[in-house]
C-alpha cells in the first residue's frame, strides 16, 4: 500500500512539477504542499505516527558519554532491575528544574513535527551505561487517528489513550526528549477512577476518556486492566491528595530563573542534528526576561516541495513562565552547522512564542460541569501583527520582543459547545396585562387569500406593498403561531411564514414574513411596532420592517464551478460531459482535488466567520487539519473588527440583563 | 393532544434524518440531487430552500430527507471527509445535519403558551426595548455585510482558481502537442537523448 501511495504521489507531483516551475504563485506551493501533507496523513497517518516513535532512539544525542547533567537529577529510587543488576529504576527525577514523576503525563517533541507527542511515563530507569531512560505510552491526537474516527466526534482537547499490543502503544525514549510535562486529566467515568474536581478540568492541558486500540484501531470507552503490562489505576487520575504536588511541579519550577549559561549548556546538548529536511520546531518566548536572543532567528523551508515557513530560534529558560505547556523544543544553534536552508530571516521579531491552543497568558479554558463530558472552551489568542506568512502551515504567535503588551491585539475566538437553550414557556400568574394567545381553529384561515405557493404571494405582496419582516422572534415558533400573535396584538389577520434557517442565520433570532391584507394595514403595523414596544415574553422586542425579496436572478452556475475553454471542451464528447454533470468524489492526485481543497478552507473560514459573529457552534470542524485551519485568522481579524470585538449575542444579552421586570424562561 | 404529541415526534424523526446541504449550484436540480445521494443510501425527499435574502452568486441549499438517520449521518460524514461534487467542479457541497429551524413546516409544539404585550413608554423597560430594537437592526446589516464579503471571497477564489486552470491547461497543451506531433521525438533523436514516457 506504500507503494501505491508513494506512486500515486510520485505523479501528482509530476503533472504538477513542471508547472510548478513555471508558476511563481506561490500559494500553489502551498497548496500543492497541503494537498500533500492531506493525502499523507489520510492514508498513513497512523503508520508515520508509530514509524517515528522509534526515531527518539536514533538521534544522535552528543551527551551521552557526559555523567553529569547539571539540570538533570534523580529522585526517588524504586529498586533494581530483576534481569541485569545495572538497571536502577527510579521513581521521579528532576529535569531541567522540572519534576517528573512516574505516571506523569509529558511531552515529547520529534524533530520533524511541529506538535509534541504526548504520553504517559511509566518507567524510568538508568541502564548500566548511565544513560537514562522512560518507557512512555502514548496519547493519540484526534489529528492522527480521523482515519478510523468515522463519525465519532472528539472534544478539542481530547486525547485517546493508546491501548493493546503492538507498534504505537508506547516506546523507550531518552529522558532527554522530554521537552515538557503536560497535565493531562482522565474524565472517564470508570469506577476506578476518581473522578477530576472542576479545578482541575480548569487546569488541565488535555482530556481522556476513551482508548485506542493500536491492533483493533478501535476505539472504545472500556479500559482494559492493564496497559503496557501497567495496571490501568496508574492511567487514571492519583488520589486527590498526590494532586498537589502534580500542579506544583508544573507551574512552579518553571518560574524558577536559571542561568542562561547552564541553559546554552543543556540546548546544545538537545541539539537534533540530523540530516532531514525537517522542519523546525518553535519554541517559547521569553516575556520579561532580559535575556536576549541567541544566534540568529532563522525562518526554513522544508525542501520537500512545500512553503512551510516555520520560526526557530534560542530562547532562555526563564521564558517558560507560561504556566502550562512546557514545550521546550529544541534549539537551533543556527550559527552552527545548521542543515536547513535559510531562506528569511525575521528582522524585528526577536522572540517567538508559540501559544498553546489551550490559552495563554491567562486565558484559561473553562469547564463546564452542565454537560456530563465536560467540554472545555478554548481561546485562540492570536497577534495579527506577527502573521507573517499567510501561507505557513502552521501559524504561531509572534510577539513583540520587549514584551510590553502581553498582546497587540487580542482576538480572542471562543468556541462553545453550549446551546443557547430556546425553552418553552411556562404558564404563570403576572401582574401585567397579557395577551394569551390560544390556538386559533381553523376557521381562521382566511378564505380571502387565494392558496398560492409562497413565491408568488411574496413578490404580489411586496407590489402591493403588504409584505412585511418581523424579526427578533423566537426561533422556535410556527408561522401559525406568529399569525396568532399578530393578530392578538395588532388584531389583524395575516398570513406568515417563518423564514427557514440556513447556515448562517443567527440561531437565536427568528424572522418571519408576515402579507398583510392591506397595505394601510401593514403602514399601521409597522408604525405601531416601532413607535411602542411589542414584548414577547422573554424580553425580545419584535421588529417589524418593510419586507423586501430579491428577485431571483437568473445565474448560469456557481462561482467555482469551472470549465475549460469551450471550444475544446465541446470536442471531449459524451463522456466528459457526462462526468461534469454527475457528481462524484474528487480523486486525490488530480487538480481539482486541490481546487476543491480551497475551497472547503474557504468553506472552513465562512463557517467559523459566522461562529464567531453568532456566538454559537455552527459547523464542526471537518478534515482540514489544524494547521490549514489557522490560515483563516488573518480573514477573520477584519470581521472581527468589524464586529467591535462584540459578538450578537453578547450584546442582546447585555441589554437584557438591564430589563427590569422579570423574564420568563 | 395525542395527535401532537405524533405529530412532533415524527417531526423530530424526520428532522433527524435530513441532511442540509449547501454550496449547490442553482443548475442542479432534484433529480441530480437525488441521484447523487442514492448512492450512499435511501432518499426520501429533495427539498429545496428559498431564500429569500438571495442576492447575485449566493450558493443554493436543500434538504435532504433519508431513510434512516444512519445514512444521514454517514453521508454527512462522507462528504466531509472527501470533497464530493454535484454538477460542476470544482467546488464542493458542504453537508451538516439538519436543525428543526430550518424546516418550512414545522407542527406546533404541544402546551405551549405564547405570551405578548404592548409596552407603556413609562415603562422602564421601553429604553431598553428601543435599544434591543436598534440593536436587531444593526445586526441585520451586519449580517448583510458579511454576506456580501463571503461572497466577494467566494468570487475571488473563483476568479483565481479558473485563471490557473487556464495557464494550466494551456501548457498542457502546449505539452501534449509537442508531443502528439512527433517533436518531441524528432528532437530527442537529434539530440540522441531518450525520453522517458512516465507511466500512467
Amino acid at each position: 500500500e506504500r507503494e501505491r501511495e508513494r506512486e500515486s504521489l510520485c505523479h501528482f507531483a509530476f503533472r504538477s512539477f513542471p508547472f510548478l516551475l513555471f508558476d511563481a504563485n506561490s500559494t500553489r506551493r502551498a497548496y500543492f504542499a497541503a494537498a500533500c501533507i492531506l493525502q499523507y496523513t489520510q492514508f498513513k497517518a497512523f503508520e508515520k505516527l508509530t514509524s517515528h516513535c522509534d526515531k527518539y532512539q536514533m538521534l544522535p544525542f552528543r551527551e551521552a558519554e557526559e555523567d553529569s547533567n547539571p539540570n538533570f537529577s534523580w529522585g526517588v529510587k524504586k529498586g533494581k532491575g530483576a534481569l541485569n543488576k545495572g538497571v536502577q529504576f527510579y521513581k521521579s527525577f528532576t529535569y531541567e528544574g522540572v519534576d517528573f514523576s512516574l505516571y506523569d503525563c509529558v511531552y515529547m517533541c520529534r524533530p520533524d513535527e511541529d506538535e509534541p507527542d504526548i504520553g504517559k511515563v511509566v518507567k524510568i530507569w538508568e541502564t548500566a551505561q548511565k544513560k537514562r531512560m522512560v518507557k512512555v505510552v502514548w496519547f493519540f491526537r484526534p489529528i492522527e487517528v480521523t482515519h478510523w474516527l468515522c463519525n465519532i466526534k472528539l472534544l478539542d482537547n481530547e486525547l485517546l489513550l493508546a491501548s493493546g499490543e503492538g507498534i504505537g502503544l508506547s516506546n523507550c525514549n531518552r529522558v532527554e526528549a522530554i521537552t515538557g510535562k503536560c497535565n493531562v486529566v482522565c474524565i472517564s467515568t470508570d469506577r476506578r477512577n476518581p473522578q477530576p474536581k472542576n479545578e482541575d478540568l480548569d487546569t488541565a492541558d488535555f482530556v481522556f476518556y476513551r482508548t485506542f486500540d493500536v491492533r483493533t484501531r478501535e476505539i472504545s470507552e472500556e479500559f482494559p486492566n492493564s496497559i503496557a503490562q501497567i495496571e490501568v489505576e496508574h492511567y487514571f487520575n492519583k488520589e486527590t491528595d498526590q494532586k498537589q504536588p502534580l500542579h506544583h511541579g508544573g507551574k512552579g519550577s518553571l518560574e524558577k530563573p536559571q542561568s542562561s549559561s547552564s541553559f546554552v549548556g543543556t540546548t546544545t546538548k538537545t541539539v537534533v542534528k540530523d540530516g532531514q529536511s525537517g522542519r523546525n520546531t518553535q519554541l517559547k518566548k521569553a516575556t520579561s526576561s532580559s535575556w536576549e536572543r541567541q544566534g540568529n532567528i532563522s525562518v526554513t523551508n522544508g525542501t520537500v516541495a512545500g512553503t512551510e515557513v516555520k520560526y526557530s530560534c534560542c530562547i532562555s529558560p526563564t521564558s517558560l513562565s507560561d504556566s502550562h505547556a512546557l514545550k521546550k523544543k529544541k534549539l537551533l544553534d543556527s550559527s552552527g552547522t545548521a542543515p536547513f536552508e535559510q531562506h528569511k530571516v525575521m528582522q524585528s521579531k526577536s522572540q517567538v512564542t508559540k501559544v498553546v491552543e489551550k490559552g495563554g497568558q491567562g486565558n484559561l479554558s473553562v469547564t463546564d460541569k452542565t454537560i456530563a463530558r465536560t467540554e472545555v472552551k478554548h481561546s485562540y489568542c492570536t497577534s495579527p501583527t506577527s502573521l507573517l506568512d499567510s501561507h505557513a502551515l502552521k501559524k504561531r504567535n509572534l510577539q513583540d520582543s520587549l514584551g510590553t503588551a502581553p498582546f497587540e491585539q487580542r482576538k480572542v475566538m471562543k468556541f462553545t459547545s453550549q446551546v443557547i437553550e430556546i425553552t418553552t414557556w411556562v404558564k404563570e400568574a403576572f401582574p401585567f396585562p397579557f395577551l394569551f394567545l390560544s390556538i386559533r381553529s381553523s376557521e381562521g384561515a382566511s378564505t380571502w387569500f387565494k392558496e398560492q405557493p409562497w413565491n408568488e404571494r411574496l413578490h404580489v405582496a411586496q407590489e402591493r406593498g403588504t409584505l412585511v419582516l418581523l424579526e427578533n422572534l423566537d426561533p422556535s415558533y410556527t408561522s401559525a403561531e406568529v399569525e396568532d400573535i399578530v393578530w392578538h396584538a395588532l388584531e389583524q389577520k395575516v398570513s406568515a411564514k417563518m423564514v427557514q434557517h440556513n447556515t448562517f442565520s443567527n440561531p437565536l433570532n427568528g424572522k418571519a414574513f408576515v402579507i398583510f391584507k392591506s397595505s394601510e394595514g401593514a403602514e399601521t403595523a409597522i408604525s405601531k411596532l416601532k413607535r411602542r414596544c411589542l414584548m414577547l415574553g422573554d424580553g425580545r422586542p419584535v421588529v417589524a420592517r418593510r419586507g423586501s425579496i430579491e428577485e431571483q436572478v437568473k445565474c448560469s452556475g456557481l462561482p467555482g464551478h469551472l470549465s475549460i475553454g469551450r471550444i475544446k471542451f465541446q470536442k471531449l464528447g459524451e463522456e466528459m460531459r457526462k462526468a461534469v454533470s454527475t457528481s462524484h468524489h474528487s480523486q486525490s492526485n488530480t487538480i481539482e482535488h486541490e481546487m476543491a481543497v480551497e475551497w472547503r478552507v474557504l468553506q472552513e473560514k465562512s463557517s467559523l466567520w459566522w461562529k464567531a459573529l453568532h456566538e454559537v457552534r455552527v459547523f464542526p470542524s471537518a478534515y482540514i487539519p489544524p494547521p490549514l485551519l489557522a490560515c483563516h485568522l488573518p480573514v477573520l481579524s477584519k470581521f472581527i473588527h468589524f464586529s467591535c470585538c462584540k459578538k450578537q449575542a453578547a450584546e442582546i444579552e447585555l441589554l437584557r440583563s438591564k430589563l427590569k421586570t422579570p423574564i420568563w424562561n | 393532544m395525542e395527535a401532537l404529541m405524533e405529530e412532533c415526534a415524527s417531526f423530530e424523526d424526520k428532522v433527524k434524518r435530513t441532511i442540509y446541504i449547501d454550496n449547490l449550484s442553482p443548475l442542479a436540480k432534484e433529480s441530480v440531487l437525488k441521484a447523487a445521494l442514492d448512492q450512499f443510501g435511501n432518499v426520501i425527499q429533495v427539498e429545496f430552500i428559498r431564500s429569500y435574502l438571495e442576492m447575485k452568486g449566493m450558493a443554493c441549499a436543500a434538504l435532504v430527507e433519508m431513510q434512516s438517520a444512519k445514512e444521514a449521518k454517514t453521508i454527512i460524514s462522507e462528504i466531509r471527509n472527501s470533497p464530493f461534487m454535484i454538477s460542476g467542479m470544482p467546488r464542493p457541497v458542504r453537508a451538516c445535519s439538519a436543525v428543526a429551524e430550518m424546516f418550512d413546516d414545522r407542527p406546533r409544539k404541544p402546551g405551549r403558551k405564547i405570551v405578548c404585550r404592548w409596552l407603556k413608554t413609562s415603562d422602564p423597560d421601553f429604553e431598553v426595548a428601543m435599544k434591543m430594537k436598534l440593536i436587531v437592526r444593526k445586526h441585520a446589516k451586519e449580517v448583510n455585510f458579511l454576506l456580501k464579503r463571503q461572497l466577494e471571497e467566494e468570487e475571488e477564489l473563483a476568479k483565481e482558481q479558473s485563471e490557473s486552470l487556464n495557464i494550466i491547461y494551456s501548457k498542457f497543451e502546449l505539452i501534449e502537442d509537442v508531443t502528439k506531433s512527433g517533436t518531441a521525438t524528432r528532437l530527442a533523436k537529434h539530440y540522441k537523448m531518450r525520453i522517458a514516457d512516465v507511466d500512467r
